[in-house]
């Protein structure tokens, strides 16, 4: 039974650190701020909810296993709130950011005026059933 | 093999890599050409920080450094969300005054 606690345990924590590598491995390989905002969010979801996980389940007592938990739950209502004002912060002192976060007006307006079209043809072929 | 020296190597290895790749990400901070790059390699120090604390529980089994990794974690949101407010409203004071040097040269010139 201990043995399988152990394994149990020790599965989920190096799940953990897996997904935490894979992050900080991203924080490396992407090359602007917002693009390594989605590496760091690995760490901040999967790697420290399996560890925390796998850490309770071998807790020493009750209340402490209750406590990491709660440190995963305040951390999943934390985090998504840091990163949003980290993305506000990198939106507005961003200068350069439109040689680079280019949103294709053109393309959109084009492919928009084609659904519309499609839809207006849909809409008379069925007038012209009834 | 007996289970206690099994958990001691498991959470000896776990400390050991949580804490290269805590000093990956303070190459990061040191290197990060932005601001906003600084700030998220600090949140992510402070995320592997808390599994540390967590892990420490289980290595020294001390139910009370569960609160300490409570408190961390409150700690490490709080420092995030002050470093971006204060950088943003810095950001935003500079750019007020220079624009209100501008319109002082304009006047001045037009003069």
């Amino acid at each position: 039974m201990e043995w399988i606690r152990f394994f149990l345990t020790a599965a989920l924590v190096l799940a953990g650190l897996v997904f935490c590598c894979i992050s900080v491995y991203g924080i490396f390989r992407f090359e602007y701020a917002a693009n390594r905002m989605h590496a760091a969010a690995i760490a901040d979801t999967m790697g420290i909810s399996l560890c925390m996980i796998g850490l309770a389940i071998s807790a020493p007592d009750f209340f402490s296993a209750f406590k990491i938990l709660l440190v995963v739950v305040f951390w999943w209502l934390s985090s998504p709130v840091a990163s949003h004002m980290l993305c506000r912060l990198e939106i507005k002192t961003d200068e350069q950011r439109d040689e680079y976060m280019t949103v294709h007006m053109d393309t959109l307006k084009q492919e928009r005026e084609a659904a519309a079209a499609a839809q207006d043809a849909a809409g008379e072929e069925k007038e012209g059933q009834a | 093999m007996s289970i206690d020296f099994a958990y001691q190597v498991l959470l000896a290895v776990t400390l050991g890599v949580l804490t290269l790749l805590a000093l990956a990400c303070l190459i990061r901070c040191i290197l990060g050409p932005r601001i906003s790059d600084r700030v998220l390699a600090i949140n992510l120090i402070g995320t592997l920080t808390v599994i540390m604390v967590a892990v420490t529980v289980l290595l020294l089994g001390e139910g009370y450094l569960a609160d300490i990794a409570l408190i961390y974690a409150m700690l490490s949101f709080l420092a995030v969300i002050l470093l971006s407010k204060v950088y943003t409203g810095i950001y935003e004071e500079h750019k007020h005054e220079e624009s209100l040097l501008a319109e002082q040269e304009k006047k001045e010139g037009g003069v």
